[in-house]
């Protein structure tokens, strides 16, 4: 990701800011609200168009890339506030990222035979691992909107990964949590990166959790990237400490 | 091997007969995944050849904790075809009780579900120098264990394979080894009088046991039994275990703890073994549910449980009912019972059945109305399975008809004695305890009783607990409080009197529906704590007291109560982990409360010592409120 640039108007909410992230890392992406971070999280989704930069993934230019084919290549995200298909079950919600694996037409679909029915088999036994990879097997057949938040977010880091994602943004996996869900959701995120091979960029505002759990952390403020480094160095940093205390 | 004695020889004789039938079910990745006798004698086979590996003798202890799934029972068969004895361990104990029993059972290996289970062994291991290995079958959470102490199931099975290369008979010369005098399990007894026991239970034991539960209740293979509860508990090993070996019945396993209700739907087992709680529970759920169900949901179900309790009524009086009400019924049946009963996963459900702790008569009388007839069974891990109810003959106050194989006979001061080929064969470690329940081959099960004219068992109470007030008195503390659960509100209750002028009661709220009926009457609160102390939710409990207080004379009428500010706990010690209230530690955790209610005060500061899952202990100090019935008229 090279020399970003997004703004709406006169406001500048990403201010050239350039990163990479390898395939062997956590990277956080921390600042104060407003900083730009969820902004820089929808450049890469493909949700927000950058003015200027260029973006690049596995060595592909992105910027021209739709959302639906940034997908395809194996980008996914979790969001903020949830958002899943409120009235539908856990499973539906999760097998219904399975979409874009779906090769069968229409005509076969519906006759569900033959090469229709094995692929809805593997299909459901990917999301079925899933279901059992984030402990939520309980509430398969649940229908999401009747679910508690904690499990809701679950779901959708669940729908997350059954893209088949090569990178994964989270973008504040643990906001309004509970200590207990959080260490949960901090367990899940460092198994995703170690069994699964998927790195990682997550936005978070719990210090513990970036700190523990990230290889390398960027700062925002203002649009601007202030600083980056192993968690160690952005602890002790000046120039974060001043951005988040205001002095 | 002419006689099947042992439990690994009857799943023998079951492989032998149909190896290709269903043996077992249990809910994986959504799906039903079914194993075969076939599949439960390989997997005993090789696993009790790993144990050999592994440097079993005969006499040896295996140690299992976790969930009830195949692999669980595959490691208690294997331990017994090598000459082993089971040790079930409570899946939710923390580490300082797992080396209590590992150490006082003088185990040496340990089979463990998962890695919940595994950390609780490597955190003790300091403790247990017998530990030769674990083994666990839950892979999950532990691909960066590498601790030489930790064996896979799967490397497990691979490890007797090898075995029996080199020692090609030792399974078959095992096996035939074994007679039915053998030990088969160490039970732990929930000690609902201190220190836990264990009781030394052999295979001849079990069998007889659970002989004469199918036999009582016409079970084969074509049955179906939900297996859910604690596995490491006598009552799953005579009913669930023993049926599956001696009838063929078919075990079901759930997916998830929390999935038991769904799954069980799915399956409809034709047989139903709750505890009196989980009835009670189940019918509190439905009257709440209803009271929260729309007005003709409700009209309908208002209307049709007074047929149902007809229909109840016309059973007791043994009259048969006639063409009007049989068609009533049957459309009370349609309309609402078999919607209900199909909710609890009862749709295919021949025999319910309840035991281990007293239930009161309005929940027998509940259920009989929803048209499941529950079925006592009364039996411990001393005496075995000693009576229980034949399907035509169920009277709610009895415990049914004395088991074939058990011989009883009522002491002088009411204590039921037991003798027979089902009984266990005394206490491990413990030959003063031995001496004290086992007499002349009399087993003395501490509970009072008589046999009435029909030829049935009736319990009144554990002989300790039957009370006295000061006046002289009796009374049961365990039916009064079974009486007061039967209320939605309610979830636990302890009777205190024992030599004092009038019975009380400590209350636990049932914090979901009273909180559902504080939120519907605009009552704010913040914790259990908190609510429990309202004094609209004093007038809502004193309400249900006075309803239990008309069936009970003038003496024994309860005189006082108190809403407790906690839920009782077995981590705390205050209940057995079968749910029991342990009285005489209450009495002494809560004796300034007991004190208080007493002395006429109208309320109390009390301090209790708070004891977490991790060991760490807190005290909390709450002001609880001492209430009349008579005056709580909301």
């Amino acid at each position: 990701m090279e020399n970003i640039n997004l703004s709406f108007g006169d406001l500048k909410a990403v201010n050239d800011v350039s990163f990479r992230v390898d395939k062997n890392e956590i990277l956080s992406i921390i600042g104060p609200n407003g900083a730009g971070k969820t902004c820089l999280l929808n450049c890469i989704s493909g949700y927000y168009k950058p003015q200027e930069g260029t973006l690049s993934f596995n060595g592909e230019k992105l910027e021209n890339v739709p959302i639906h084919q940034r997908t395809k290549l194996g980008i996914a995200r979790t969001f903020q506030n949830v958002e899943l298909f409120n009235g539908l079950t856990a499973l539906d919600n999760i097998l219904a990222a399975r979409h874009l694996h779906f090769n069968t037409g229409v005509l076969c679909a519906s006759l569900y035979y033959g090469k229709a029915r094995r692929e809805e088999v593997h299909n459901r036994e990917i999301v079925e691992d899933i279901l059992d990879f984030l402990e939520i097997k309980p509430f398969r057949k649940k229908i999401v909107g009747s679910l508690p938040y904690g499990i809701r977010k679950r779901i959708e880091l669940g729908r997350a990964l059954a893209i088949g994602p090569k990178l994964l943004l989270l973008d504040e996996p643990m906001s309004g949590m509970n200590m207990e869900e959080k260490e949960d959701m901090a367990r899940f995120a460092i198994d995703i990166f170690e069994e699964k091979k998927i790195p990682i960029i997550l936005i978070e505002h719990d210090m513990g959790v970036v700190m523990d759990i990230s290889d390398r952390v960027i700062v925002l403020d203002f649009g601007k990237k202030i600083a980056e480094g192993v968690p160690e160095e952005i602890m002790h940093s000046e120039t974060v400490i001043n951005a988040y205390l205001g002095k | 091997m002419n006689d099947y004695d042992t439990f690994p020889k009857l799943l023998v004789s079951q492989y032998e007969k149909w190896p290709d039938n269903v043996a077992m079910r249990k809910k994986d990745f959504g799906i039903w995944k079914e194993y075969t006798w076939r599949d439960t004698y390989e997997n005993m086979r090789y696993l009790s050849l790993c144990f050999l590996q592994l440097g079993l003798q005969r006499g040896d202890k295996v140690a299992v904790i976790g969930e009830n799934e195949p692999e669980w029972f595959w490691a208690e068969f294997a331990a017994q075809a090598a000459g082993g004895i089971l040790v079930g361990i409570y899946t939710d104990m923390v580490p300082a009780q797992v080396e209590f029993m590992f150490t006082h059972s003088e185990s040496s290996i340990a089979v463990a579900n998962d890695q919940e289970q595994v950390d609780k062994f490597l955190e003790i291991r300091d403790k247990l120098p017998r530990l030769k290995k674990i083994i666990y079958w839950d892979p999950k959470g532990l691909r960066h264990y590498h601790d030489p102490l930790l064996l896979s199931y799967p490397e497990a099975i691979e490890l007797g394979k090898s075995y029996e290369k080199n020692h090609p008979e030792a399974f078959e010369k095992n096996l035939s080894m074994g007679s039915g005098e053998d030990l088969a399990a160490l039970y732990y007894t929930s000690g609902t009088s201190g220190e836990p026991k264990a009781g030394m239970v052999s295979h001849r034991s079990l069998i007889n046991s659970g002989k004469s539960f199918l036999d009582y209740n016409n079970l084969t293979n074509t049955d179906n039994l939900f297996s859910y509860l604690p596995a490491a508990w006598i009552g799953e090993g005579m009913f669930a275990t023993a049926a599956h070996l001696v009838g063929g019945v078919n075990l079901n396993f759930a997916e998830e703890p929390e999935t038991v209700q769904e799954d069980m739907r799915e399956i409809g087992p034709t047989v139903a073994t709750y505890g009196p709680r989980q009835w009670e529970d189940m019918a509190r759920t439905i009257q709440v549910r209803i009271s929260e169900a729309g007005y003709i949901n409700r009209l309908l179900y208002k209307t049709f449980l007074k047929v149902g309790y007809k229909r109840v009524d016309l059973i007791e009086r043994e009259i048969n009912e006639n063409l009007f009400w049989k068609l009533l019924i049957k459309i009370a049946d349609i309309l609402v019972f078999y919607p209900l009963r199909e909710n609890f996963g009862l749709r295919n459900c021949r025999i319910a059945t309840t035991g281990s702790a007293a239930m009161s008569v309005d929940t027998f009388r509940f259920w009989s109305a929803l048209g499941v007839r529950l079925k006592q069974v009364y039996g411990s891990t001393e005496a075995g399975f000693v009576a229980g109810h034949r399907s035509e003959e169920i009277y709610f106050e009895t415990l049914g008809n004395i088991s074939t194989c058990a011989e009883v006979k009522i002491s002088e001061n009411q204590e039921i004695l037991v003798r027979g080929p089902q009984v266990f064969s005394g206490y491990f470690r413990n030959e003063k305890k031995t001496e004290e329940t086992l007499v002349d081959g009399w087993i003395h099960t501490g509970d009072a009783g008589f046999i009435d004219q029909k030829g049935h068992l009736v319990f009144l109470d554990r002989l300790n607990d039957m009370s006295t007030l000061s006046n002289g008195t009796g009374y049961a503390p365990q039916y009064i409080e079974g009486c007061l659960r039967f209320s939605p509100y309610i979830k636990d209750a302890m009777s205190l009197g024992e030599k004092r002028d009038y019975i009380t009661i400590i209350v636990i709220i049932d914090f979901a529906n009273v909180g559902k009926w504080a939120e519907k009457h605009h009552i704010n609160y913040t914790t259990f704590a908190d609510l429990s102390q309202k004094k609209e939710i004093a007038g809502l409990i004193a309400k249900d007291i006075r309803r239990v207080n008309e069936g009970f004379p003038q003496e024994t009428k309860v005189k006082k109560f108190v809403l407790l500010h906690k839920e009782f706990d077995p981590d705390e010690e205050e209940l057995t982990r079968t749910r029991k209230i342990r009285r005489g530690f209450m009495e002494e955790r809560y004796k300034d409360l007991v004190e208080a209610i007493y002395r006429e005060d109208s309320g109390v500061d009390i301090e209790t010592q708070v004891k977490y899952r991790d060991g760490r202990q807190a005290t909390m100090k709450t002001h609880i409120k001492i209430w009349t019935p008579e005056e709580e008229k909301a």
